[in-house]
Order: structure tokens, then sequence, then C-alpha cells
């Protein structure tokens, strides 16, 4: 069962134009057979709001090789079974490269070996570079709230959970992270509040808001039972004066639903009995 | 008896005399390279670091590095210290049950299938996603190919649709699990692998995802090829890349 591991599985960090910096992967081979493998280096683009990406070729414009000293990027190494080697990947940016985020993928590329198979499947496993090119490390990020909602539009006290859904928008040349709260007001009084999950907001892009549950991102759900009434619910941005409030109404339709069933079904079978003892 | 307290007291002083030598002339333990043009002295040399074990003990260390450390700021988390990556990243894995697809010999207008299991985990706080391209179509060597299939209704690299017709003949996959239902609506969607070899070449499709963290998750990919009675006789090759990378 080929299977392969990378380690780490994404990198951020700031780089000075003109500056290099070192890091070190270990690759693993978790198979019982040996494995040829390479090492490339791929630029990607966002694609999507939920952290999704593509490779349309763009050039790197950052130089990359390997330190290791039997190795450059391309060329193929050996893992036997169960072997770990450790890949040291240098990174330079230009002196002259524009201040900007630029984002790669590190890939070990497994390589095709003789097979008199029909079709032969071949893995590749990335690990993620999101590096901030600047002269400070303390550019600014701008982020601001683009889209803020709850769905479905109704609420019931005690039957279905609605959904928080949201855009956040980042206009910056630089990643940042979405650090924040929803709370949840009725009357003025707060009631609930969720962290948001700090999700990478890309340079002129937007993310989806996910919620924190034990370091993992979900849906910011909001769950019955809600006593009827009028509440409000706030996203605000640790790193933007940025908030934005909704409102939305909450009553018992299910019980108002159930007991006008009942009130219909008692005179239904009332004008049923009265018609009967007419006849 | 004098002369027996003389000699302790000069043995005794020679001790203390001995050891304060001993201690002030301890050589600093940097790094000294010379000669006849040169001297460099460094106070610290890089030797290694990383984990190791035996059956009795593990040992992540660095061997000559000053201060390794965590270095953290709002969005970005700066490192020092090489062995600390083994710790606070978690790897991200990805594997194939069998990599060899064989269909067997094929009879025309009854579709042949055959399959096997991608498993992915991820680091925590990331989801994942899965594209996949293919070599070029089965081909034998002299270029005749089994052409990608276009389904029972359209179908192409980037859409699935249904297939279950003997009369549409050619090459598809589906894949079936929590990751891959957004893409194939049930078994009887197939859609083409992006093909690299057409002009332009296609770009390879996501075809299996998740925005949040999974571990072992699996999927079935079935690979399905239905030819038609004037396909020519041969042994029809390609292969396919499975690409997997952490969502960012």
């Amino acid at each position: 069962m080929p299977s392969l591991q990378i380690t780490p599985a994404t990198l951020e960090f700031w780089l000075k134009p003109g500056a290099t910096y070192t890091q070190s992967y270990q690759i693993q081979n978790n198979d019982s057979s040996p494995v040829i493998l390479t090492a490339s280096i791929d630029r990607w683009l966002p694609q999507g709001f939920d952290g999704g990406l593509n490779y349309p070729g763009l050039p790197l414009d950052l130089n990359f090789s390997l330190t290791n000293s039997d190795l450059r990027l391309g060329n193929s190494f050996t893992l036997n079974p169960g072997q770990n080697r450790q890949l040291v990947l240098k990174i330079s940016s230009p002196a002259t490269l524009s201040p900007k985020d630029y984002y790669f993928t590190f890939f070990v590329n497994q390589q095709l070996e003789a097979s008199s198979s029909n079709t032969t499947n071949l893995l590749r496993l990335g690990s993620h570079l999101l590096i901030s090119v600047s002269n400070s490390e303390s550019e600014p990020q701008p982020i601001s709230i683009g889209l803020f909602r709850l769905s479905p539009s109704i609420h019931d006290t005690f039957f279905g959970s609605s959904t928080f859904t949201g855009l956040i928008d980042n206009q910056s040349d630089f990643f940042s992270k979405i650090e924040g709260t929803i709370s949840i007001s009725k009357n003025n009084t707060p009631l609930l509040q969720m962290e948001l999950f700090p999700s990478n907001v890309l340079a002129h892009h937007q993310r989806s808001l996910y919620c924190l549950k034990q370091d993992q991102p979900i849906p910011c759900r909001l769950d019955p039972p809600l006593w009827p009434g009028f509440y409000q619910a706030t996203l605000s941005l640790k790193n933007s004066e940025s908030t934005q409030t909704i409102g939305f109404l909450v009553l018992p339709y299910s019980l108002i639903a159930f007991l006008l069933l009942i009130f219909s079904s008692y005179h239904l079978i009332k004008y049923i009995k009265l018609h009967l003892a007419r006849r | 008896m004098n002369s027996r307290i003389m000699i302790k007291k000069f043995l005794f002083c020679f001790l203390i005399l001995n050891t304060y030598y001993l201690i002030l002339n301890t050589p600093a333990l940097a790094q000294h390279f010379s000669s006849n043009n040169y001297n460099i002295d460094w106070g610290n040399f890089n030797i290694s670091s990383g984990d190791k074990s035996s059956g009795n003990y593990r040992l992540s260390d660095t061997v000559g590095q000053i201060a390794p450390g965590t270095y953290q700021k709002t969005g970005v988390l700066l490192k020092s210290g090489f062995q600390y990556i083994y710790d606070i990243f978690i790897t991200f894995s990805f594997s194939i049950d069998n990599l060899d697809i064989d269909f067997g010999a094929l009879t025309p207008g009854i579709a042949s299938t055959a399959a096997n299991t991608l498993t992915i985990s991820t680091p925590s706080g990331h989801g994942y996603q899965i594209s996949s391209h293919e070599s070029r179509p089965l081909s034998l060597e002299n270029g005749t190919t089994i052409p990608d299939t276009v389904c029972d209704n359209p179908c192409n690299e980037s859409t699935s649709n249904v297939w279950t017709s003997a009369s549409t003949y050619g090459f598809g996959f589906n894949a079936s699990g929590v990751g891959a239902s957004s893409y194939f609506t049930n078994s009887t969607y197939f859609r083409q692998f992006a093909n690299l070899a057409a002009s332009p070449a296609e770009t390879p499709q996501i075809f299996m995802s998740e925005n949040s963290p999974v571990k072992n998750r699996q999927t079935t990919v079935t690979y399905k090829v239905n030819i038609s009675p004037i396909q020519p006789e041969g042994i029809y090759h390609n292969y396919i890349v499975y690409t997997a990378v952490p969502k960012y």
C-alpha cells in the first residue's frame, strides 16, 4: 500500500527582499516497498472561498533549491520501506522582488516504474508555503466583512438549527488571519459568543467564516432551544474595525402549528359528529 | 612530628593550587579553525538535530545551536531550533492501496471495472483537496486510444454524469466517499480524467475535498472502461497522478 507523509504540512513566514530562508522537510515512506520520488515547487492561486487552490503554471519569482549535498530539485531519490528522509529547502527572494504575497507548494512526486498494468497510479503530496515578501514584518493587513447572514430565515424555538455564513474580505497585498467573534444578544443582553476559526484570508481574496471548536473549524451553528423574541447577532473582527449586526426573530412556529392542528382537528371532529348526528 | 605536619600542609596547598590551575586553564569549548594564514573562532557551530530513536529511547535534539526557541506574532509563527518542527507541526499523509489497475480481457459492449482506495489524513485545522490527471487516454504504443468517456449524457474532466449504457464507450472514473459526494451524485456517475496529452493540456481537476481536518478518510475510486466492437486489439496503458494537498 504506497503511503507517503510529509512534515510540516504548511508554513507561513515573512521574507525580506534579498533574504534567504531554509526549511527542512521530513518525508516518510510508510509502504513495505521502496518508492522513487522527486521534489518540485509549484506556485498556486486561491480558488473558491474555502481554502481551495489551483496551479495555473505561474512563474516562481522566488529561487528554490535543495541544500542536500546529494540532491537537487527534480532529481530522483529512493525511500526504502519505513525510511524517513530530511529534505532541506532553501528559499531566496531576489532583492528587486515586489513586496506582496507568494504562495507555493513543495511537492514530493512518485516516479513511474516499469509496470505491465493498464493504468498505473502515482502519488503526489504537497506542503504549502505562504510567503509574505516585505521590508516590514508589520505590514497592515486590513480585512473587512464582505457578507454576514443567518439561514434559514425562519427560526423556531424548539426545532432546527440556523447557520451563520459570511465572507471575510482581504484587499491588502498580504495574507491575514480571521480573528473575532459572533456575539448573540437579546434585548441588549449578551447570551452567547462564538469564536471564529483563524483561517487564512489571502491577499485580494475572500474566505468563508468558520467557528472554532476544540482547535478545529466547524460551521457557526445556532442550535435550539431559543426563547421567542428578537435577537441580534454581531460579527466583529479583532484586526479590523469592521463589525456587522443582523437581527432575527425566533418564534415557536412548531408549537403554533401543533396547536393549530389540534384546534382544527377538534373542530373538524366536532363538525363531523354534528353532521352525522343531524343525519 | 613537625616535618609530617609540614608535608601535610605542603600537600594540601599543592592540591588547592593545582585545582585552581586546572579550573582556570580549562579550554573554552568553542569552534577553532586555523592554518598558517588564518584563525577562525566561532562561539557556536550547528552540528545536527532531529529525532533519534531505538527500541528503548526517543530523543529530539539540537546539537550546538544557540538559543533555539519559538517566536510568535499575530498571524505568523516563526521558529528557530531545527528540532521544534518535529513536535509542533502535524503530518499530512496520503496512500493508495493498489497502484496497478488491470481490466483483464475486454469484451465490446460489456463494461469492465476495477477499484482502489485512497486514504488521507490532514494536519490539524486544515481540510484537503485531491486532484487527478492522466498522462494520456488509455493507449497502444502506436497511438491508438480508448477515448475518455463522454457518459450517457455529456460529461468531461470537470463534470460528472450518468454512464450506464452499454453502447457508450470510453474510459472514466467514479469516486465514492464523504469527500467525493459533491463531485459524484452516486455510483452511476462518472467523469474523465484530465488529459495532460491533450492540446492544450487539460487542467488537473479536484474530485475529492473537505474543509475540515480528517484522519484516515477513505474514498473508493472505480475505474470503468467499455470498448466498441471496432476497438483494435492490444494492451492499452496510461498512468494517473493523484495530487493531494492540504487546504491553506
